[in-house]
């Protein structure tokens, strides 16, 4: 399944390199990423956990860059497949392609993405709709990390977890609100509740 | 890392059987693999075609979706517990109303026809189908199962 | 007669294979390409061989070099032979195949195993639908083959063209049927165990062709067939999917054989769903033109079967280019046969081999030409029958009818159904703004197959013939030993009562001993509705050989003429003086011991017969189904089915019955309920489980009646025709035309399967948005 988003970072485009470069960093803001893991050659190990449809289920991935060029373009491939919940297989191709808006960065994100297995039999309309819905959110991440980061306050990069909320985002150009966020607690926890998990 | 297993005493087919069980056996295969009863048979389990149903005090339960640990303290027929040297009245229904071509799932409905004449309903044919519809049956399309029910309910 | 079977099924002593429990018993759990299509990067077992009770790991670098193909037991004409091999060399080509094999000590500790596999898939673009499969770019699922069309077969009589051009009507559409799975209640499942230095692979499989089994084995293990035992001792149900072996049977005797010990693989439902052999999915590109007396001038059909991503053991459904012209007497007919692949489960045989799919694409089209030029629809299908006396006929797609009456089917129905009365209150119930609607759905079926030569031809890796070996025992009886194993189909009872007809003996004293290659004949296995055929034909040679021995020896004992006398009832006596008499029994222990026999004749009593049909024999018969509909939510109820046919000379009634229930059922499940849903885009099946694939229960099927007539066949020995998979072929037709007749005023025509109430509530929407109503009674919503 392919999809694509949009966005803008109220930021020049080498200050938003700077931040996107470290691809940990950046997995961090995918919301339900719950851990990252750098490991040897460049290769980290995620944690995430996502909820579609009725199923729920957690990722182990293997993460790595498999394309990059200075504030131009970041492509980062996910493979793993879950180790709680819904049986399933992921592989992901990321593109974050950067552009120059003079003070501001244009930043294109083109996702290709597989899931197989009991997982996959939700169907790709509701797989969808939830890769929209995570990607808005990290778009809206990805403003309020970038600001906090350019403002001196950058983000450490051992095992520290993003805000993990698989709220459904407010549009990118805003910070996700209070009220969302408690929506999105709400909705995460009925998920969690309903979820089919496999048989042991 | 196995964990440690659970003691059960329960009463299958009028025998006491004491064991101790991993906690997630289900109670079907603790049937037919730890108690050798391989009667009861296993079509899916989600707890929904029936194949393993047996009566858990009586009343007809899907073991596969039941752990064998659940069982503790109760009894539970199998169809087992029906075999005699001549039928009992139940599967000589079945076999006179052809009500069986595999074999599958007969023990299945055999144990739930008894159980239904137990709660001695009269039950129009409609009725009656809904009672059964807990058990699938591939080969036959029902009519005779439901030919043999009927005659083993109305038979004094 | 009841059924010698029933006295161990009903007390739950089926000896199925997942009941058979030995010593060191090990098991095996697959892990399977959870993608339609994938390439497979990379396997790292290691996490897995380390865990406690692993005992071996198979990966596909394993297996290739010393596995030779799964052959093909009945290949698609001139196709070319895809066949797999037990695990994948690169490239992983559907949802649900197997790709690593781990057995362990129990299956719970093989399915750790599997998820401790770290195996890199990699996805690639895959097809979904035979339509996207054939287009120019789409992405080729055997890079030697170069297309997706695996073999395109063309037959045909006369000139269609010119039919359709005098025509005065013709209909044509695209035809959806849908993929359905079988659905036995048991799944597939196999227990092997190698004794080393003895050299004997003895494996109890659930399959419906042990000697087949054992074959195809030999030839994928590259191991002697006369090593290896195959046995079915029970099988839960099958209805086509158990025949052949699997990628997983190859695999399991692989552990087998390397670990010593016996190793079992139960299929469950989750996997059942993702690999077990599906069925019937096809789109039929059909025309049919009549004159203005609704004859048919011309038909054909192009179809596309869905293949998935390889020939199953029995090919495509093939029968729905040989049977494509049904009942009716129309010289010009073209059918062309389409094998398309894709990412998906391979297809193969289920109950009808293409002929439910053929049936309901003519049948529908017929009546919308009835409805077309105003003509009822019986009188229709009475003005296209091939008469009873034009027959022996041969069709353009290249069946010979060996006989039949189908206008008496026809008009039983008609009777049965109550055809005039429905009518009428179809009439008067429209008035109330009521859709009630009759239909009604022909059909001719091959049974048996016409000889191992036809066989041959076809490359086929079996034949048609069956071959029974009887043996009189020292009980009064005979044990009768098949290879043809008990599915369901009653087997046993049948030959039983044939065996103790022909010879004259109390069917108590008959035992079969079925489905074990140790000691049978080599045959050909149960499907194709062909074992009574065969198997009587058999019976009959080696009953009467027995019997005519029995006789002499008789007469030897008695000191009396041969000529004289007769067997009844296990007793040989003189016609003319019954007091002299003996006992079967005694004359069969007088065989066996050898003291009194005439000269020259040798000791024993017993006979080895194989019999191979010269034809196959063709059943026919008639569906009719009542419906009452509400077009505002497509919510419709089946209130009355009756199914009229002819299977020849009923062996026994009370089994063909059972048969044709079973049958209907089926089709009813798949016409009105039944789907397996791939996910357009992800390829992905999506209602794999129980809970989602809606197979009928008791509460949802009417009440099904029966009639028939009984023309016996005269290419078959005992006249006999099959009645296997008579049940599945015409029912979802005759819903369908009741459905469209119903719904005639809104100018509905139906055009896929299943018939969910969503579906036809489409249909009327499109229809009323089209202005589509006749002009009768005008709707009332």
């Amino acid at each position: 399944m392919k999809f694509e988003e949009t966005f803008t970072i109220a930021h020049p485009v080498d200050e938003a390199w700077a931040f996107f470069e470290d691809a940990n960093r950046l997995a961090r803001c995918v919301p339900g990423v719950e851990s990252v893991q750098p490991g040897e050659e460049g290769r980290s190990r995620l944690r995430m956990t996502q909820t579609v449809g009725y199923m729920s289920a957690t990722f182990d991935l293997r993460m790595h860059v498999s394309d990059s060029r200075p504030n131009e373009l970041l492509e980062i491939t996910s493979v793993g497949k879950t180790v709680r919940g819904a049986a399933g297989e992921m592989r992901s191709v990321n593109r974050v392609e950067l552009t120059d808006e003079g003070g501001k960065t244009g930043v294109r994100l083109a996702s290709d993405v597989a899931v197989g297995g009991m997982l996959g039999s939700v169907g790709n309309k509701a797989m969808e709709a939830k890769a929209r819905e995570v990607a808005a959110a990290f778009a809206a991440n990805v403003n309020r990390e970038v600001d906090a980061f350019s403002s001196g306050g950058g983000g450490g990069d051992s095992g520290q977890s993003a805000p993990a909320t698989s709220a459904p985002a407010a549009p990118p150009s805003k910070p996700a609100g209070w009220g969302s966020q408690i929506v999105g607690l709400i909705r995460t926890a009925f998920a969690w509740l309903f979820r089919r998990t496999r048989r042991v | 890392m196995t964990p440690l297993p659970i003691d059960i005493r329960l009463k299958v087919n009028g025998e006491p059987v004491e064991r101790a069980v991993e906690p997630r056996r289900s109670l079907v295969d603790f049937l037919r693999h730890d108690l050798g009863l391989t009667g009861t048979h296993v079509g899916c389990e989600q707890g929904v075609c029936g194949m393993c149903t047996v009566l858990f005090d009586g009343e007809p339960i899907k073991s596969c979706i039941m752990l064998a640990a659940q069982a503790d303290g109760a009894e539970i027929t199998t169809i087992e517990a029906l075999n005699g040297e001549d039928l009992h009245p139940a599967q000589r229904a079945f076999k006179e109303a052809h009500g069986l071509q595999c074999g599958y799932c007969t023990p299945a409905f055999v144990l739930t026809t008894v159980a239904l004449r137990e709660r001695g309903l009269r039950l129009e044919r409609d009725e009656l189908k809904e009672e059964l519809a807990g058990v699938l049956c591939r080969c036959t399309g029902y009519q005779n199962i439901l030919t043999a029910v009927e005659s083993y309910l109305a038979d004094d | 007669m009841t059924r010698v079977e029933d006295e161990r099924l009903v007390r739950g002593l089926g000896r199925y294979v997942d009941d058979i429990d030995p010593p060191r018993l090990a098991h095996v759990a697959f892990a399977r390409c959870p993608y339609p299509c994938a390439r497979i990067a990379s396997i790292d077992a290691s996490r897995a061989r380390d865990l406690d009770g692993v005992l071996e790991v198979l990966l596909p670098d394993d297996v290739l070099g010393r596995t030779g193909p799964i052959s093909i037991l009945r290949p698609i004409p001139d196709a070319p032979r895809v066949m797999p091999y037990a695990l994948p060399r690169e490239v992983a080509l559907y949802e649900g195949q197997p790709v690593v094999s781990i057995c362990a000590t129990s299956r719970a500790i093989a399915e750790d195993a599997v998820a401790a596999l770290d195996i890199d898939y990699e996805p690639v673009p895959h097809v979904s639908d035979v339509e996207a499969a054939l287009e120019d770019d789409a992405p080729v699922l055997h890079p030697e083959l170069g297309t997706n069309l695996l073999v395109q077969n063309p037959r045909g009589e006369g000139s269609p063209d010119a039919g359709f051009a005098d025509s005065e009507v013709v209909v044509d559409d695209r035809f959806r049927i849908n993929r359905v799975s079988g659905l036995p209640m048991e799944t597939r499942a196999i227990v092997a165990t190698y004794t080393p230095g003895v050299r004997e692979l003895d494996v109890v499989a659930s399959t419906q062709a042990p000697h087949l089994f054992r074959r195809q084995l030999s030839d994928s293990l590259r191991f002697p067939e006369a090593d290896i035992r195959v046995a079915t001792h029970d099988c839960g149900g099958a209805f086509g999917l158990k025949l052949g072996i699997f990628a997983e049977d190859v695999l399991v005797c692989l552990h087998a054989l390397d670990l010593g010990r016996p190793v079992k693989w139960v299929e469950d439902r989750m996997e059942f769903f993702r690999a077990a052999t599906q069925a019937r999915e096809s789109l039929h590109v059909a025309r049919m033109g009549a004159a203005s007396d609704g004859r048919i001038l011309a038909y054909t059909n192009r179809y596309y079967v869905d293949l998935g991503a390889h020939n199953s053991p029995m090919g495509s459904p093939m029968l729905s280019s040989l049977m494509f012209q049904g009942p009716y007497a129309f010289l010009h007919g073209y059918v062309e046969r389409n094998v398309v692949l894709t990412n998906k489960v391979p297809v193969g045989a289920y109950r009808g081999y293409g002929q439910p799919e053929g049936c309901f694409v003519r049948e529908l089209l017929l009546d919308r030409i009835a409805r077309r030029l105003r003509i009822d629809p019986l009188e229709i299908r009475r003005r296209n029958f091939i008469a009873p006396d034009q027959m022996p006929w041969q069709t353009p797609g290249g069946a010979k009818y060996d006989s039949g009456d189908y206008a008496t089917c026809l008009e039983m129905a008609a009777e049965g159904i109550g055809y005039a009365a429905a009518r009428e209150r179809q009439r008067a119930l429209r008035e109330e703004g009521r859709y009630t609607g009759i239909g009604v759905a022909c059909y001719v079926e091959m049974t048996g197959y016409p000889g191992s030569k036809f066989l041959g031809k076809h490359h086929a890796e079996y034949g048609a013939h069956e071959g029974v070996v009887i043996r009189a025992n020292r009980s009064g009886g005979v044990d009768l030993y098949t290879g043809v194993p008990p599915i369901g189909q009653s087997t046993e009872t049948a030959f039983t009562q044939v065996a103790a007809t022909v010879i004259g003996l109390d069917a108590a004293r008959v035992r079969v001993f079925a489905g074990d290659t140790q000691g049978t004949p080599v045959n050909t296995g149960s499907f194709a509705s062909r074992t009574l055929i065969a198997g009587s034909g058999a019976i009959q040679r080696a009953g009467r050989e027995i019997r005519d021995k029995a006789l002499r020896v008789a007469a030897f004992m008695l000191e009396v003429p041969v000529d004289g006398l007769e067997l009844v009832d296990s007793v040989i006596r003189v016609v003319d003086d019954p007091q002299v008499s003996v006992s079967f029994e005694d004359v069969a222990v007088n065989a066996f011991y050898g003291h009194r026999l005439p000269e020259g004749e040798a000791p024993g009593l017993e006979a080895t017969a194989y019999y191979d049909p010269i034809s196959s024999a063709f059943s026919y018969g008639t569906a009719a189904a009542l419906v009452e509909v509400d077009p505002e939510t497509g919510e419709f109820s089946l209130d009355r089915f009756l199914f009229v046919h002819d299977c020849g000379r009923q062996v026994n009634p009370m089994l063909v019955e059972g048969q044709l229930h079973g049958g209907i059922a089926q089709a009813l499940g798949a016409a009105l309920f039944e789907e397996l849903v791939y996910d357009a885009d992800s390829g992905q099946l999506i209602n794999g489980s129980m809970i989602d694939y809606f197979m009928p229960t008791t509460a949802d099927l009417p009440n099904i009646e029966l009639d028939h007539t009984e023309l016996h066949s005269p290419v078959t020995p005992m006249g006999v025709r099959g009645i296997g998979e008579s049940g599945t072929i015409p029912p979802g037709a005759a819903v369908a035309n009741a459905l469209c007749d119903a719904l005639a005023p809104f100018g509905v025509d139906i055009n896929r399967l299943p018939l969910t109430a969503e579906y036809v509530w489409r249909l009327v929407s499109q229809a009323e948005s089209r202005g589509g109503w006749s002009g009768e009674a005008r709707p009332r919503l």
